[in-house]
């Protein structure tokens, strides 16, 4: 859609390319205008009234709790799908299965979105996203772009944060301890951190069907695991995590934590580990399978890299293992194939708790001097990676090849991940990379204290980096994920078909409708069509909890209903096909009146109830 | 401001004018204007007087007439939120009942039967996916309701 307009559509863009162009010139006093050298930014970016964008962009909502959804390029908020916190409006955590799924949890820490892949390159089944706080994972399944499943918190991780990076065929996803803590979580001394603290690495297992359970964990020193990376290619059956505090320290871990030159990035061979799981080598603890890698000899390693590492990111050829610095004016390229050597060599300068330390210089093939402060990097399939600057606010652009810095540009500001189109897998597409930046100072209209995040995107099909587009977001996209949408269109469901409603307590029409009395619970099978509920009037008596098993049996696309009872904190929307169930217990006797909250037709202000309470 | 009115005005009056062009298009391949296709859909025989019943067919539409939830709406012998679909198909042609089961939304753009219906009725008919043979089922049941209404 982007790169080849058609003609009749080219007038268009130029009118829309005018009207850019004066909006940049007349009043952009932060740069970012200025990568646009050809002067046809807006024309890039541009999608007519109608049409679809080429790239799905699903960017983490950090501490909000949820996944937003873009477009790519035209940076539209398409929708935000509610993951780890409550949210009226959809009624995510306000029906009786999603409130369940919540588990109680009022919020979550979404950080790392990881769609399913085959063979390395994403295949448009899955969405996984961590809760850092809560030590869970989400899966979304994207033909209805709704969270299906949250395990969690699971046992024994203390803060889920290097998570959630998917192995080449979708087999495992990985949670690990950024807060390490006594294992079980049980009362120790504070000073007691280094003999009574431990790390732990939980492997998810995924399931054909995409049932995530937990398959086993890894005790580890406790140092504090930061990011990770799934292998792929020949290095497929591993995979790797960044930590900081090889120290070990537990108080004023700014300065703490940041003595050592190099901390590490552990290797850990999955494969091993589901042997030694069948053979039996592990103990329980708290429900989890516990491997201690001291008895299980090549689990796991441990790959020195300087200086508190943030990023770990393998390379589209799987060959190569790449540390980001962030205390350190370096990115660090460690060669798998020389790790395997240094291992069959036993070229180890230590240990630590029986994991081996490989040698630095056995592994390291190249320090690339990207800038200060590198986070993160992507890579766009011709060769090139991109890591994220931190304390310089910009993107630098390297060589795979020569691993010489080749171009630079400017982010605003603070960027903290960036994300290629398809940049983390086998075959990245090379077109756009999104900054996701921590701070947007000047970028938008003041709105008082609070500001919004700022992504910005930069076109990587040119000779050099060009930042074309600025994209305000809720807070706070940490990663994302940009998948091209082609991938997802023919599989995604625009309603729910009513013959696969196989809901317990659907109602299709108003004969299978019912009000059923169990006890003091009353159950109540309603129908909700354009433009009534049916029934729409019922009385139970005080005491009493009703169950509204709600079917929205319209087959429209996008003609939803809303089900909201006056004074309680019951509302939802029920897409075309779909049943829900809201509980409420009335605590005193009156009239409740009940309405669709979602609009829906003509008469819909006329769809409406009444709930009457005995005393 | 003023400076930015221009572009926007001139990809306004471009939009306008592609959109006309595609959508003339479009209906000449499709054999007429929307208004001429929707005339021609109610004229002929009424529908119980050009089919057959096939009473294996009809109970199949019984039935999907609960499962597709068009009993929500309507009922033969009985107004309800839509019209009563007693006698429809001496009220209508085959072709015409058809499409108004499967695309109701060009029915209410383009079919003067359909827009004065939503008048009277102020709902939308819905679209409830309903596949040919469904349809086709579903006409023979209000066909069988016609006859032995008769």
């Amino acid at each position: 859609m982007r790169r080849f307009p058609t003609p009749d559509r080219i007038l268009m863009v130029f009118a829309a390319a005018a009207l850019a162009g004066l909006l940049v010139n007349g009043c952009n006093g932060g740069g970012g205008g200025a990568g646009d050298a050809t002067g046809d930014a807006a024309r890039r970016v541009y999608v007519a009234p109608g049409e679809y964008d080429d790239y799905y962009a699903f960017l983490s909502g950090g501490h909000s709790g949820q996944v937003f959804v873009y477009g790519l390029p035209s940076g539209r908020h398409l929708n935000t799908i509610p993951v780890f916190t409550p949210e009226s409006a959809s009624g995510w955590g306000f029906d009786e299965d999603s409130k369940a799924m919540l588990g109680g949890f009022l919020w979550g820490d979404a950080h790392h979105p990881g769609l399913s892949e085959t063979a390395g390159d994403y295949d448009g089944r899955w969405l996984f996203i961590n809760d850092m706080a809560n030590a869970r994972i989400a899966r979304i399944d994207l033909d209805v772009f709704k969270t299906k499943q949250i395990i969690g918190p699971l046992p024994n991780v203390s803060a889920n944060h290097a998570s959630t990076f998917v192995t080449e065929n979708t087999e495992y996803v990985f949670a690990a301890s950024r807060f390490s803590a006594p294992v079980p979580n049980t009362y120790q001394s504070i000073a007691d951190y280094k003999n009574k603290f431990n790390g732990v690495i939980a492997a998810v297992a995924i399931a054909g069907d995409g049932t995530m359970s937990l398959d086993f964990e890894v005790l580890t020193p406790p140092f504090h695991w930061d990011k990770s990376d799934a292998g792929k290619g020949p290095s497929h059956g591993w995979v790797f995590f960044s930590c900081y505090n090889s120290e070990q320290a537990y108080t004023k871990l700014e300065v703490n934590a940041s003595q050592n030159e190099r901390d590490f990035i552990a290797a850990v061979d999955w494969r091993k580990g589901r042997e030694a799981v069948a053979a039996g080598k592990y103990k329980v603890i708290e429900g989890a399978k516990v491997i201690d890698p001291a008895e299980v000899p090549g689990l796991m390693y441990l790959l020195p890299t300087p200086k508190s590492p943030h990023g770990v990111d393998v390379d589209p050829s799987g060959t190569r293992i790449i540390g980001n610095g962030k205390l350190a004016a370096v990115t660090v390229v460690h060669s798998f194939e020389k790790f395997q050597q240094a291992v069959t060599d036993k070229d180890f300068i230590g240990e630590y708790g029986g994991i081996p330390v490989v040698r630095y210089e056995a592994t390291r093939v190249a320090e690339v001097p990207v800038g200060l402060g590198p986070l993160h990097t992507q890579f766009d399939g011709r060769g090139f990676a991109y890591t994220s600057l931190f304390l310089d606010s910009q993107v630098a652009k390297w060589s795979l090849d020569t691993y010489e810095v080749v171009d630079k540009v400017d982010v605003h500001y603070s960027i903290g991940h960036l994300t290629a189109s398809e940049g983390d897998t086998r075959h990245p597409t090379g077109e756009w990379l999104l900054a996701l930046n921590k701070i947007s100072k000047d970028r938008y209209l003041p709105m008082g204290p609070t500001h919004p995040e700022g992504a910005q995107l930069i076109d990587l099909t040119r000779p050099t980096m060009e930042l074309i587009l600025d994209i305000p977001t809720y807070m706070e996209p940490h990663y994302g994920q940009i998948i091209k949408a082609d991938k997802l269109i023919p599989n995604v469901k625009v309603i729910f078909p009513i013959e696969e409603n196989h809901h317990a307590h659907r109602a299709l029409n108003e004969e299978e409708t019912s009000i059923v009395r169990d006890g003091k619970d009353v159950h109540v099978k309603m129908v909700a069509v354009r433009t009534h509920f049916y029934p729409d009037t019922l009385t139970i008596d005080l005491g009493e909890t009703v169950y509204f098993h709600v079917t929205n049996v319209e087959q429209d696309r996008d003609i939803a209903h809303g089900f909201g009872i006056l004074r309680s904190n019951v509302d939802f929307q029920i897409e075309p096909g779909e049943t829900k169930t809201a509980k409420f217990k009335p605590e005193k006797a009156g009239i409740y009146p009940f309405y669709c909250s979602n609009f829906c037709s003509a008469l819909h202000q006329e769809m409406q109830g009444y709930l009457a309470v005995r005393p | 401001m003023t400076g930015r009115l221009g572009p926007i005005l001139l990809a306004a009056f471009i939009l306008a004018g592609l959109a006309g062009c595609k959508s003339g298009s479009e209906e000449k391949a499709a054999g007429g204007s929307p208004a001429e296709i929707a005339a021609a859909l109610n004229e002929g025989p009424r529908a119980a007087e050009s089919m057959t019943l096939n009473p294996g067919l009809a109970s199949w539409g019984e039935q999907l007439f609960k499962d597709k939830a068009c009993v929500t709406c309507h009922a033969v012998g009985e107004r309800k939120q839509g019209p009563d679909l007693a006698g429809v198909a001496d009220r209508r042609t085959e072709r015409w009942m058809k499409r108004q089961i499967m695309d109701p939304e060009w029915m209410l753009k383009n079919d003067p039967i359909a827009r004065g219906l939503m008048a009277e009725y102020a709902l939308q008919m819905a679209n409830q996916q309903v596949k040919d043979a469904e349809a086709n089922a579903l006409i023979q049941y209000l066909l069988r309701e016609t006859l032995a209404g008769r």
